[in-house]
Parts: structure tokens; sequence; C-alpha cells
């Protein structure tokens, strides 16, 4: 259609004609047509074509929505074709989106940001969208603790900053924070370690977001986006805009996915030798290191029987109108993920309702209300998990009659008459493990012009969760012979009610004078976390196959109550001279609920300055460089306690009399917060006339006063755990992001490469004196290794009881049997922060068609694989077969014989028969389980896209639908490795530990499985 | 919008006032920290695991038993972590609320609390970081010798009397009703315990050798106003529900049958049995006993099959009116009489046997079952445990913790030391007697056959269902009358006065004290530094024992204290063998600090101990204060 606005005539009027189209040789459908100065122009038509009389000398002004204008002088031709240029990259150069939902000038940024686009969440496909990030953002590093719905996500940008407690980034959506939390099956549940970290994942609040209402992320990492955030950010921030209704027709989205999961990587167990010891076969035990299985017993496939394909689908659905004053989207999400294991699922509806509407020339307004429910059905993992507990069940065994001749009792496998080993079929099938959330959150914003270049804005935001959390227990999934100890059925149940609501409000001032520049704004803030969770644990069922906690004949509750509050005032200036160079100082001071009243105030202050070198007159439209941007920034950042960390509470004794008692945490009236400084110095640039983009930035941090919780010292502080504010350690990297087009070329064929770069290490600089070793010991999972850190040493540190060593390094060894010695000391015996990680994305354009892939990966890790060593010491993996069937070992080290350190040492020549270990082939000291220098790439996803033709589009559907694209996608299909084990992240325990966590534990943590999905997205 | 911030500024501490937890106090009334307190005195009886192998009072299985410790462990450390943490905090808070408020009665129950909890710890671990506990923000704790804390223990006692004595117009309501689980609010037997404390603490130096002029006159002027008859003992109630009623198992004694902790791993030892039954053996040159053979060559007596001692110091085994101690059968199991169809018939009593068990373990000889404490044979299972068990190992027993038999004993003995012979004498009469009592007063007479029916198997049956009835195999009747003889028999009453030596105040005290007391026993044995034979001030490598030999007083040393008393690696039968290496010969003077506390977190307090460092090898043989004549040397 070419519609007519407008037509000025002239004596020199000619017409021109020609067509707009994309980079992808796309007509843009609709482009304006103006001429330069007038308000005259044409619309361009479905083909692309336009056609305008003008003035001969007149500038043509092409442009489109997330196109890049283009300005044409005519100079007398007749035919001019526009191919106009994606805007995205121009949209992330001028502006991004900083704190309160704010606008700032990308240049005038010190520190650093990287943008995340809509379409790249989309693309990934991911049910959580902090997934879809992976390999996406540099230094950036994202651990799931399993391939299974639902699993718990850590996210750690940059480096952690805290030893002990929450290292998450802070997710602010549409200028309000949201709730990030993941239950605690340790302290969130009625009974104290209800169920571990490391065997029960529930799912972190963070990835409740609908991915499809996500118009764009910007993450700010490290401390700097604390500055107006406050402390809640000192791990950085995750902006997340969603999206909008856009005025205009109205329009519709709907867009679909269909994944087809499959379990790959798990171990294989040797089917040789049979349970026993010491070469005889005996059923009593679990080790196998029994007798050969006769050449015609049949073997039964346990752990596939376990298994399922599993199967998601997601469909979204999007509405959006509205007129110039205002608009309206609403968008709902459907979810519903079968996981790999059986009986496990995920199922998710969002529905999201947001508006803004312009109703005063100067005030406008903004809402959002979000509902997600979810509801997540799980398996136990790790050990005693119910893939531990399939690979443990004998072949010859089959697993699948999981029940009883009564049918209803659980069926111990054949043979076998120890009682401890419970199928785990019987475990998925009668035992209940789920999570599920009903969540509200909504938020308002108003916007105020009182006067010519200021502004007020208040935002408030509320965000709601009831979840309930359930670990249930059939009474027969137990020991028959000792019911007792397995409480004859058992259930937990916790139900905690999130609410955190914050207020912002800002007042702002912007004005240029001649070159220079300024904004100014100041802030008040206000932000409440309460949690309040009631949890319940109660056993001996009365009724054998009824779930009702009045069906238990013992019960006790638990509340659990709390709630933080914070004040702050914040003020931030901007001053740029001549777009050249900028600086900003902003401060914050916080009042924090959590601490005591005399250190409850603590202030905190930023500078950051940015320099575009390519604004001086010598470097002005360079070609090579097109853009360079130097930046710097120094930001401090304090941190308050959690709540109750002051006075700890009385308990009930539980004791004859009653009475009231302290637990086993100590007070602390003099806890102080947390304070870090962090320095950051680098640069941005658009290279080879903006076809390479790259940034770097190196930064220092320095985490002192760390509020270290529950360590332990003497009882004679009155207590067994203590928090209080020791150790500073310090971390320091770089990162690094490059991408460009590759190859552009005529026929609009484009290749463009990204890759994301970090390296980070770290020195623990101080720790008192009788604290050795700090660590988390539900990490202390694998023989004698745990994720200590010891003074002089990095952060990310394991340590373990080491093999003791001359001063040359050689292995000592035990003159009598042959076995190396090992250290009584914990000592550090690896490193589990890699010299590098990185992300490499990749996409190929040509015409309709896309080609993307995204590729993660790390050099130079130490993994600690747990499942060899768990597999070794039990002989169920064919490595203990070939050590078992290996004539004799010597152990390579020299005698500790008094002459271990002098020039000739005595070197071991002592053969050790490893068949005689019998019970265990070797559990040895915690160096041969850590893998060092490990590697690996792993292709996250991979994925074809096809934009039907919008001309054959509307041809065919008759203008109904106005675009549509189908794609299929592989997800996490391979990873290339030198890693031993099962998988080189491995995380061995779920998002709500803290601190260091439990990546680079490898312990029976399967893969993400291999996912092949295809989808369809439609506007209408 | 902005004057709006600011007026919610204004409010800004209310507005932050919310970190207070509503689901549990932080603070209560100081009456409510006193039950917990009380019940925590649980943790004395849990470390009797190490106590009583090293008084010899049980047998069991554990390191302690061989005078070394556990590496690496915290068995052994729980009055390390009452002291610190389950009275610690709570205490202090007790006495200083309490202070606070002029509730003096319960400001003196804690400070007598704190008093007596501190002369336990600083009796079983010696020294001990007291100054700098509690203070907050400290990093380390650099420890305090013994000789302050004995010290301060007795200031501490004084300051409860203080308060004790001084008009209290506090209404408790029924905070010292009901959750006095000692005394229930009396206030004499408060201000009695307060004095006693003064006297057991003092009774620990009395091998001192400045006791007679420094100490001596304190504890018989504190001993005057202490405890003097049964009922003021002090003792920490338990709950008499049965089990299945209860909310926490926690509410019946540790050593009761529910709980069930001594049922198959603790066994009365040979040397309780010895003494409490008149048969200690004679040893011959060579350390080995001989058997009494009758005619035929059989033995004369097939469970107490030794030549014994001629000169027994608590009873003998003849059956002559006087000559018998109830006692035996009131405290010890026996395999005999477990229908309980002669608890009314002392001839049948009289003829009960007692086996004990060596030191490390349930053996005894062959051919003999052990009964455990709760009167059952080892090779039943827990599922025959039936009934409320025995005299003090049962749910509702109290926890024992001091007494006034105890005070009398140390009564005695500091007349002794002041060769006041007849005053120990009169003392000690009262102190038996007390403890005759103190044993009667926990009898819990199992039940008698009621059916006059027996099953195929001959076996009596009874109304109630089949199973094996517990309790005492006397009857309270029976055993008054028994211990009225005993008390007027050649023993007690008629033992001439010039015959009553130290050993029979130190070996009745020893079986008062079996086996609560154990603490206090095996004070008294480190004070008499086991019966090694020595020369100079106190033994040491080279003067009482080398690597491989505890050179031990004879029984027929007119010296030796313990009669029939010799350490594992003495020279005697059943007693040979040898220490850990790291012991250096020495037998155990003090129990490590616990592990995960001190060894783990506060090793540099440990390393600056003298003579011997905490972190030492041999730090469990370093000899406490009370048990050096003088001062404690520098080095060794």
């Amino acid at each position: 259609m070419m519609l007519l606005l407008s037509l000025g005539l002239s004596a020199q009027n000619i017409t021109v004609k020609g067509t707009v189209t994309d980079v992808n040789g796309e007509p843009v459908i609709g482009a304006a047509v103006l001429v330069k100065g007038t308000k005259d122009g044409v619309q361009a038509d479905l083909d692309g074509a336009y056609s305008i009389t003008v003035p001969s000398e007149a500038t043509l002004t092409f442009s489109a929505i997330s196109y890049k204008a283009q300005e044409v002088q005519v100079m007398g031709r007749t035919v001019i074709n526009i191919v106009l240029q994606d805007d995205s990259e121009k949209l992330s150069e001028a502006t991004v989106t900083a704190e309160f939902g704010m606008k700032r000038v990308a240049r005038a940024v010190g520190s650093s940001v990287q943008n995340v686009k809509a379409s790249e969440i989309a693309e990934s496909g991911r049910e959580s969208f902090v997934n879809a990030l992976q390999g996406r953002v540099a230094g950036m590093t994202i651990s799931s603790t399993g391939g299974t719905p639902g699993a718990s996500t850590t996210v750690i940008l940059r480096s952690v900053t805290s030893i002990s407690g929450d290292n998450s980034p802070l997710y602010v959506v549409d200028g309000v924070p949201i709730n990030n939390k993941t239950v605690n099956g340790g302290t969130d549940f009625a009974v104290d370690d209800a169920v571990s970290s490391r065997n029960m994942d529930f799912s972190s609040r963070g990835n409740d977001i609908n991915p499809d209402d996500i118009e764009s992320m910007t993450v700010l990492k490290g401390a700097a986006a604390a500055a107006l955030y406050g402390s809640d950010a000192s791990n950085g921030a995750i902006i997340i805009t969603t999206k909008k209704g856009s005025a205009g027709n109205g329009k519709v989205t709907y867009s679909n996915s269909f994944r087809w999961d499959k379990a790959y990587g798990w171990p294989e167990v040797q089917n040789k030798y049979g349970n026993g010891m010491y070469g005889s076969t005996n059923y009593y035990t679990m080790g196998r290191f029994g007798t050969e299985y006769p050449s015609d017993v049949t073997f039964y496939d346990n752990v596939n029987t376990l298994l399922q394909t599993g199967f998601s689908q997601t469909h979204n659905v999007a509405v959006e109108g509205g007129s110039e004053k205002a608009t309206i989207r609403l968008s709902a999400a459907y979810t519903d993920s079968k996981g790999i294991v059986k009986k496990t699922d995920m199922t998710r509806i969002n529905i999201t309702l947001s508006g803004h509407a312009d109703i005063k020339k100067w005030l406008s307004v903004d809402g959002k209300l979000g509902y997600v429910s979810m509801t997540n059905n799980k398996a136990p993992k790790g050990y005693g998990g119910s893939l531990y507990n399939a690979m443990r069940w004998p072949f010859t065994d089959n697993m699948s009659n999981y029940l009883d001749a009564d049918g209803q009792q659980m069926r111990l496998p054949e043979k076998y008459t120890d009682t401890d080993l419970f199928n785990p079929l019987y475990a998925i099938y009668k035992n209940v493990y789920q999570d599920n959330v009903d969540r509200l959150m909504t938020s308002v914003s108003v916007n105020i012009t009182p006067l010519e270049h200021t502004f007020i804005r208040a935002t408030y935001g509320n965000d709601t969760s009831v979840g309930e959390n359930k670990i249930y227990i059939h009474p027969y999934y137990a020991n028959r012979s000792d019911m007792a100890s397995y409480e004859k059925g058992s259930m937990d149940y916790a139900k905690p009610v999130y609410k955190d609501n914050s207020l912002d409000l800002i007042a702002g001032y912007n004005n240029d004078w001649d070159k220079f520049s300024f904004s100014a704004h100041v802030g008040y803030h206000q932000k409440e976390n309460g949690e309040s969770v009631l949890s319940v644990h109660g056993n001996d069922f009365q009724v054998i196959d009824f779930y009702g906690i009045s069906n238990c004949k013992n019960t006790v509750s638990r509340t659990k109550t709390t709630l933080r509050r914070i004040q702050a005032l914040s003020a931030r200036a901007e001053i740029g001279y001549n777009n050249l160079a900028y600086i900003t100082v902003s401060a914050r001071n916080d009042w924090s609920s959590t601490l005591p009243k005399d250190n409850n105030s603590f202030f905190y202050p930023a500078v950051e300055g940015s320099f575009i070198a390519t604004e001086l007159p010598f470097l002005k439209d360079n070609i090579v460089v097109s853009y360079l941007k130097l930046k710097g920034a120094v930001t401090k950042v304090g941190k308050d306690a959690t709540p109750l960390s002051i006075y700890p509470a009385l308990e009930a004794t539980e004791d004859y009399g009653g009475g009231f008692r302290y637990g086993y945490t100590g007070p602390n009236t003099s806890l102080k917060p947390e304070m870090n400084t962090s320095k950051e110095i680098g640069f941005e640039g658009r290279f080879l006339n903006d076809r390479i983009n790259a940034d770097f930035t190196y930064f220092w941090t320095k985490c002192e006063n760390q509020y270290v919780k529950g360590f332990r010292m003497s009882y004679a502080t009155g207590f067994i755990l203590n928090n209080m504010n020791v150790g500073t350690f310090t971390t320091n990297g770089w990162e690094a992001h490059i991408d460009g087009d590759v190859l552009r070329l005529s026929n609009g064929f484009r290749w463009n490469l990204g890759l994301n770069m970090d390296h980070s290490t770290s020195e623990v600089t101080a720790l008192p004196k009788n604290l050795n070793e700090y660590y988390d010991s539900a990490t202390w999972i694998v023989g004698n290794t745990r994720n200590g850190l010891i003074l002089g040493h990095p952060i990310t540190t394991i340590t373990g009881l080491a093999y003791q060593r001359n001063d040359n390094g050689d292995i000592l060894i035990n003159p009598k049997t042959g076995i190396p010695y090992t250290n009584d000391d914990w000592s550090v015996i690896g490193d589990r922060q890699p010299k590098l990680t990185f992300g490499l994305t990749t996409s190929m354009t040509y015409k309709q068609f896309r080609l993307s892939a995204v590729f993660n990966g790390k050099f130079g890790a130490s993994v600690l694989n747990g499942t060899k060593y768990d597999m070794m010491t039990k002989g169920t993996s064919w490595e203990s077969v070939t050590l078992r069937e290996s004539p004799a070992i010597i152990f390579k080290g020299v005698i500790k014989d008094g002459k271990e350190n002098s020039d000739n040492p005595t070197v071991n020549t002592i053969a050790v028969d490893m068949n005689h270990y019998g019970t265990t082939v070797w559990g040895g000291g915690a160096d041969p389980w850590l893998e060092k220098n490990i590697h690996y790439i792993h292709l996250s996803e991979i994925r074809l896209s096809y934009n039907v033709p919008q001309k054959a589009l509307q041809t065919i559907t008759r203008k109904f639908v106005s675009s549509a694209n189908v794609w299929i996608k592989g997800s996490d299909l391979c990873t290339w490795t030198n890693y031993s084990g099962i998988d080189p992240v491995g995380n061995s325990n779920s998002a709500s530990l803290g601190g260091t966590g439990g990546q680079g534990i490898d312990y029976y943590s399967i893969p993400n499985p291999r996912g092949y999905a295809f989808g369809v997205s439609l506007t209408f | 919008m902005l004057s709006a911030a600011l007026f919610s500024f204004a409010g800004c501490e209310k507005y932050l006032d919310v970190n207070n937890n509503v689901d549990a106090p932080d603070k209560v009334n100081e009456g409510l920290l006193l039950p917990g307190i009380l019940s925590a005195f649980v943790n004395n009886y849990q470390d009797v695991s190490a106590l009583a192998p090293l008084a010899q009072m049980l047998g069991v299985n554990n390191t302690y038993a061989t005078n070394y410790y556990p590496v690496a462990s915290d068995a052994g450390g729980n009055m390390w972590r009452m002291t610190y943490w389950l009275h610690g905090m709570n205490l202090e808070n007790m006495i200083n609320q309490s202070v606070e408020n002029e509730s003096w009665t319960l400001a003196g129950i804690g400070y007598a609390i704190k008093a007596f909890s501190w002369d336990c710890i600083t009796k079983y671990h010696a020294d001990l970081p007291m100054k700098q506990a509690f203070e907050s923000g400290r990093l380390s704790h650099d420890y305090d010798y013994q000789k302050e804390i004995m010290q301060q223990v007795r200031e501490w006692a004084k300051t409860a009397i203080e308060y004790l004595e001084m008009e209290d117009n506090t209404n408790y309501g029924s905070y010292l009703t009901d959750g006095d689980l000692a005394y229930h609010g009396d206030k004499s037997k408060w201000l009695k315990f307060a004095h006693s404390i003064i006297v057991n603490d003092l009774a620990a130096l009395t091998n001192k050798s400045d006791f007679s002029t420094a100490y001596a006159e304190e504890l018989i002027a504190h001993a005057q106003l202490a405890f003097s008859e049964n009922s003021d003992n002090f003792t920490v109630e338990r709950s008499s529900e049965k089990g299945s009623d209860l909310e926490f198992i926690s509410f019946l004694n540790y050593w009761g049958t529910y709980r069930n902790n001594l049922s198959n791993s603790y066994w009365q030892s040979d040397y309780m049995v010895q003494i409490s039954t008149g048969t200690v053996p004679v040893y011959d040159e060579n350390g080995n006993k001989t058997k009494a053979l009758d005619g035929s060559g059989n033995a004369i007596d097939a469970y107490y099959p030794w030549t014994l001692a001629e000169k027994q110091i608590i009873t003998d085994t003849l059956k002559a009116t006087g000559h018998y101690d109830p006692r035996a059968i009131a405290r010890l199991s026996t395999a005999d009489g477990k229908y309980y169809t002669d608890i009314d018939n002392p001839e049948a009593i009289k003829k009960y046997h007692f086996v004990g068990s060596g030191f490390t373990g349930s053996n005894s000889y062959t051919g003999k079952t052990t009964p455990n404490l709760y009167g059952f044979r080892s090779d039943k299972t827990n599922l025959d445990l039936e009934g409320t068990g025995r005299w003090i190992f049962r749910d509702s027993a109290p926890y024992i913790l001091m007494t006034a038999a105890e005070i009398q004993f140390n009564l005695a003995e500091a007349y002794w030391k002041l060769d006041r012979k007849h005053d120990a004498y009169e003392a000690w009469k009262k102190a038996v007697a007390l403890d005759v009592e103190f044993c009667g007063k926990y009898l819990n007479p199992g039940r008698p056959k009621d059916t006059g029916k027996v099953d195929g198997s001959g076996n009596p049956v009874y109304a109630e269902g089949g199973a094996l009835p517990g309790g005492s195999m006397i009857s309270s009747a029976t055993y008054n009358t028994l211990a009225q003889e005993y008390l007027a028999g050649p023993y007690v009453d008629g033992l001439p006065e010039n015959d009553f030596t130290l050993s029979h105040i130190m070996m009745q005290k020893y079986v008062h004290l079996w086996p609560w007391g154990a603490l206090e026993a095996w004070t008294d044995l480190r004070k008499y530094h086991y019966d090694i034979k020595y020369t100079g001030d106190y033994p040491s490598f080279g003067n009482g024992w080398n690597l491989s030999l505890v050179d031990q007083k004879m029984d027929t040393d007119e010296t030796k204290v313990y009669k029939g008393f010799y350490l594992a690696p003495a020279q005697v039968e059943d007693r040979k063998g040898s220490y850990n290496v790291n012991n250096n010969g020495s037998p155990c003077y003090r129990v490590r600090p616990r592990y995960n506390s001190e060894y783990v977190w506060n090793k540099s307090g440990l390393d600056a101990l003298k003579p011997i460092s905490g972190l030492a090898a041999n730090y469990q043989c370093s000899i406490p204060w009370f048990a050096y004549p003088g001062e404690v040397p520098e080095t060794l």
C-alpha cells in the first residue's frame, strides 16, 4: 500500500523510486521516507517499495522502528534503494537502562555493563531466563545443580564477595527488586536438616520470571551497581526491562516450543564382578568386590528403568495495543516440562498485565501485575538419590519390580538381603518431593515533570509469594526390620511466605549549558524483605497410604519469621563536557534494621568517569576506530547482616522442667556492615566502521569485615557457633567481550562471532588466628575434601587431607604397607576457579535463515571427581576393575624412613596388591580425586530459524498474520573436555548454600540432558 | 512527596526496629532459665563414661579405660559443653538479671550452681579458660590454672551464701516451686548446698602439704553448715511419666531403661564387686591370685574362687548377722533371683553372687555372665527390657550430684588429716549411716511371683505378662533390716576405733560414690596418686612408673588407702598390660579439654600450659594442682 501523506511540489521536483530492505534483503514494510526538514513523506509498501516526488537537491530520511535511520542526498537520482541497518547496536551504545529504570547515556557510564537482548533470551528457549544468560555475559558464572526441571541456579557475577553469605546478584524488574530465594532444607523445615542442600533442590524464585516477557536485560557487574540499589546489589545486578504495549494497531503474538530431552553421561557401572568382598560374592555387601558374574546371568538395565525421555512444551500469548496516551500489554505463558527422571515435572503459568498512560503533560503512570503459579515434582539427587541408588541396585535383579508380592511394600533386591538399599522407583512413585509457589508481583510508578528539566519519580513494588515444599516419605520406604529408625513414614511440610516491597522516590534535574551537560538526582529508598515459614514435621503414619499431618502420630511444628528493613538516601550527579568526558559521583547511606543501632548506618560513595577518545578532533570520524571510550570507577559498598544475627533466640529446652536456653549460635552486639571496595578500569570500542565491538575491564575488589556466620571458636565464648566480622579477601581479574561480523556479503549473508571471556583470582588476606580454615560442612561430601579456604590462598580452593610429601614434593610412603601417608591437617589441594571462563556466540544469517550457536567453557580449573571416588571405593567403576585385576601396584613416591629429605631418598618399591583391599579398593588421600587443569567447551545451544517472508505471509494469510518464524534447536548437545568424570561443571550443592558453594565438586551430578526442540512464533 | 519521605524518615528508628525474634524470645524472665540449667547436669552423668572406667567403677570398652583419650573426638567433653554453653551465658544472664532485679534468692542459686559446676569441671579437666570466658569479641581464650579456679569456686559459693542470706521480696510465682528441680525453692537447702560446695572443693586439697594450716579449718567450719541429711542432697528431678507418653526422651534419666544408655556397654567393675562383697583377693609375690580349693581340688566358691584378703574393709563373706552389707544387692546386678520370688528372704539374698567385669569390658571369668546394670543378662536383647529399671538406673531416678554422706566423709578425712582420729571415726560412722539410707532410698523392688503358675519350662508366670519384670531384688523392708544389722555390725559401729583407718573412710566413700560420683572418686584416687609406690613428693617417670609398669603398693602396705585397687599396668593378675606409648608410662591425671572446642579452635591457649603443654601427646598425664603437695612445677 502506498500512502501519500502530503506532497510539496516545487519547480525542480523529480520522482524518486526505490525499495527499502533490511540487511537480509527483506522488505521493510511501512518504512517512513521523509523529506528532511519537512513533514512531507510516504511509507514503503508490502514490497518495501516507495515513490516520492521531491526537490532534486533534497535529503531523504529513511526510518523504521528498530532500524537505524539513514539520510541520503537525492542529488538528482531517481532510483534510490536503501538497506536499513539493525538498530539494536545503536540502542545499546546510546543509552543503558540504569537504576530505577532511568536511562543513562552509555558513554557516561564508567563501570562495566553488558546488555542482553530479548531475542537472545527467547532464542535460548530455556524455562529459566537465568540459564539463558549462560555464555552470553562475560564474568557471569551460572551453575545449575542438575538437569531436572526446576533445578536451582547459582549465579555469580565476577566473583563472590561473601565467604558465607548470599552471593547472588540482585534481580530488578522494571525498577523493582524481586525475590530470588531458594528454600533451605537445613533450616526452613520443622526439624533441622530435614533435607540436605546436597540431596534436594528447591527452585530459585528468580526462575519464576517468564522469559517471554523480557524486553532487555542489563547486567551491572561488580559493586558499582550498588551505588544506588544499595547493598543487595553488592554482587551486581541484573536489570530486567519487560515488554510494554505499543501504540497503534493492536498486536497479538503467539509462540511455542516443544522439546524432547534425553539424559546422557551417567557413569557406566562395571558388570563383571558382583557384590561381595575379598573376591567372594556376598549379597550383604554393597561393594562390588565379589566373584565374577556367571556367564549366563541376566543383566537388567536398572538405570534406564528410572529414566524417560523428557518432554517440555511452552506456549506464550501476548496482546498489546493502545493509543498515543495509553498502552496496555497482557501476556500469558504456559510451561509444562517432564523431566528425564520419571515422575519429575514442572508446570508454570505466568500472567502479566502492564500498562502505561500519559495522564497530563506533566504526569504519566506505569503499572504492572504479574502472577506466577508453579509446581515442581522432583527426585532426590546426589548421594542416596534416585540415580545413585539405581546404580547400586544389583544388575542381576530387575529394579522395575518395585513392589513386593503384597502389592504394597517396597521390594528389596533379589538375593541382596541387607536392608539399606531402597528402591528408587518406589521412592519416586510413593514418596512426594514437591515444591510449588503462587506469586504476585505488583508495581506502580508515577512520573511527574513539575518544571522544565526536572522530574520526580515514585516507584512502589510488591512481590509476594506463597510456597509449599513437601518431602513425604512413605512408611514402607524403610528398612522393615528396623522400622523405628525410619519413623514409619514421615512428612516434612514447609510453607514459606515471602513479602518484599520497596519504595523509591527520586527527584532529578537535567540541563545542558553550552558544552556542559549536567544531571543529578536525589533519592529516598525504603525496602522491606519479609519471610515467614510455617513448617510441620510428622511421623509414624496411622493409615499407611495416606499423607496428612493428622495421620501422623507425632508432630513438631515451627515458625520462622524474619523482617528486614532498609532505609536509604542516595544522590548522584553527572557532569559531561562536550560528549568527550564525563564524571559521575554517587553516594548512598543505608540504615539497616539487621545491624546493632550503633552500627546500623553506613555510607558508601562511588566515583566513575569516562573519556571518549574518539571525540578528540584528531580521532574523530576515524574509520578504523569509530568509537573508543576509556572508563574507570571506584566504588565502596556496605552490606548488612541477615536478620536476627545480633541476639540469638532462646530455645525451649526440650528438657524436663521446661524453660529456655540459648541455641548454638552466640550473640554479636557489635556486628558491623561488611565493606567492599571495588575498582575497575577499561575501555569500550567499535572498530572498522562499527563492524567490531569490543570492551575490556580490569577489576580489583577488596572485601573487608566479612561477616562470617556460624564459625566455631572455643566454647569459652559461651557458644558453639559465632557470627562475627572476621576475614578479608581480595579479588582481581578481567572481563572482555568482542563481537563482530566476520563476513558480510553483498547477497545479505552475514556471519557474526562474539566471544566473552573472563578471568579472576582471589586471595584470603585475613582470617582470625584460630581459624586455620573456613569451610561449609555441606560441601564435605567426598572423602576428606571440602570447599575450605585458608589464609594466603584463593577463596575458591578445595581443601583436603592431602598426601604427605617431602621437601621435593614426592609423596611419602609407609615403609610397612607401601601406602602413601596422609596429612592430619587440612590443606589446599586445588582451586576450583578456572584460569579462564569463556562464552562463544555465533550466528549466520542469510535471507530468511538464521543459524546461531552458543558455546561456553572453562580453561584450567580443578574439579573434584567425587563420582570416581565413590565408584572406585565401592568397586562399581570399570577403573576399579582394572585396578583390582592389575598385578600389584607400586605407589610413586619415597619411603618415609628418615631419609626422605636427604639427597638420596629411598624410592618406593613396595608392591601393593589392590586385590587385598577387599571392601574398598582405594580411598586414599584427597589428591587422587582432584583433576587439575580441566578444560571444557560445551555446546549449550544450536538453533536454525526461518522467517516466513512478509510478502508471502501477507498474501497467504490475507494479512491476518504479520510475521511468522519457525525454528529448530538442539540444546546441551555435547561437551568436549579433558575431564575424566561425568560433568566438569559439577555443583554438589543447591543455590541455598551461599558462600563459595559447591561448584567444582562433581558428585553424581548429571549434566543437563540433550534437548531437541522446535517452535513457531507468530504475530497477528 | 519528598516531604512525605522526610517525614517517614524521621520515624526511622521505629521503622527499623523490626529485628526482633517473634518466634522465640531473646530474653526471658531469669526464672525460666533455671530448669534448663539444672537439667543440663545430665552432662555430669554423660561424662561418667570417661570417669567411671578411670576410677575403675565401671568396666567399659573405651579409650578412657586404658588411661588414654579418644583422639580427635568430643567423647568425654560433656561437662565442658555444659559449663561453657548449656550453663554459659544462660547462667550468666540468670545471675545478672536476678541481681539487677534484686531477686537475691535466684542470684544466690545461680552463684551456687556456677560454683558447683566449675568445681566439677576443674576436678575433671584441671586448667580452664575462666577469666576470659564469656568475654565477647575474643578470638582466643587464655587458660587459668586450677589453683585460681578452685579459689574462685569458693568465692562464688560465698557470694551465693551472701545472696541467699539476704532478704528477698521477689514474688517468683511458680518459677521456684516448679522450675527448681533440685529443692523447689527451699532456700535453706540451697544455702546448705553452697556451704557443701566449699567443703567439696577443699576436700580435694587434703594432700596439699599446707592442708592442715590453710584449708582444714575452713572445711570443718563450712561442713557444720552444709548438708546434714539425705533430704539435703543436691539432686535434679526427672519426669515420672512413661517413655511413650513423653514429648522428649530427655525428660527421663540418662541411665534409665527407656534411654537405654547403659545396656550391655557398661558393667559393674570387679573392684567394686570385690570391696562391696568382701572378696578382695590376695596376690602372691608374682602378683597372681591363688584359688581357694576344697579337699577334692574344687573351688570352695565357684563365684569367688580366690583366696581372699584376711582384712576386708567394707564387709566379708560371712553370712553372720551384721556381716552382710545389703548395699551390694541394692547397687549391683546379680544373675540370681531374677524372678523376684525371694525379695523378702534375707537368707536367700545373702547367697546371691556378683560378677564384676574387667575395666575394659564385660569379660569376666569363663562361664559366668555379667548382668548389665539394669539387671539383665547380656544375652538378652533390649526387647526384654520391661519394667522401670533398678536403683538409680531408672527412668524417673533423679540425677544425684552431691550428698550429705559426702560431706561427712570429707569431714572424716579432714579430721583424720588433723589427727583428730575420734572425730574422724564419728563422722565416718555418720557418713556410712547416711549412705546406707541413701542407698535404700532408690530401691525399686521388683515384682514377686504372683500367679503361682509356672510355664512349660518351669519359669513362673506373671499376672501382667510373660516378660521379665525389672527392679531391685530386695524389698525395702528387708533392706532396712539387713542395713541396720550391718550398721550395728563389726564393719561400722562395731569396728574398734583402733582398727579404724583412712582406708575405711576412702573406700566407704568410694562405695557411696559408685558410680554417679565417679568424678569425686577419681579426684580422691588421684589425690592419693592411685596408691602408686613412689618416693618424694609425687610420682613421675622412673619414680612410680616406667614404660612397662606402674609400681603399686601391695595391699599389705599399711599406707595403701584403696585396698585391692590396682591400675592397669600394675604388677598383679588381671591388671598387667601397658599404656599407650604417648602416656610415657603415666596413668591419666586429667581429661583433655573438649576436642572441637579447644584442640581445633583454641590451640594457642592450650599450648601455653605448663608444665606439660595442652598440645603435648601426654597432656592427659599432667598432674593437676590439687594433687601436688606443693605448687605446680614450671617444668618437669
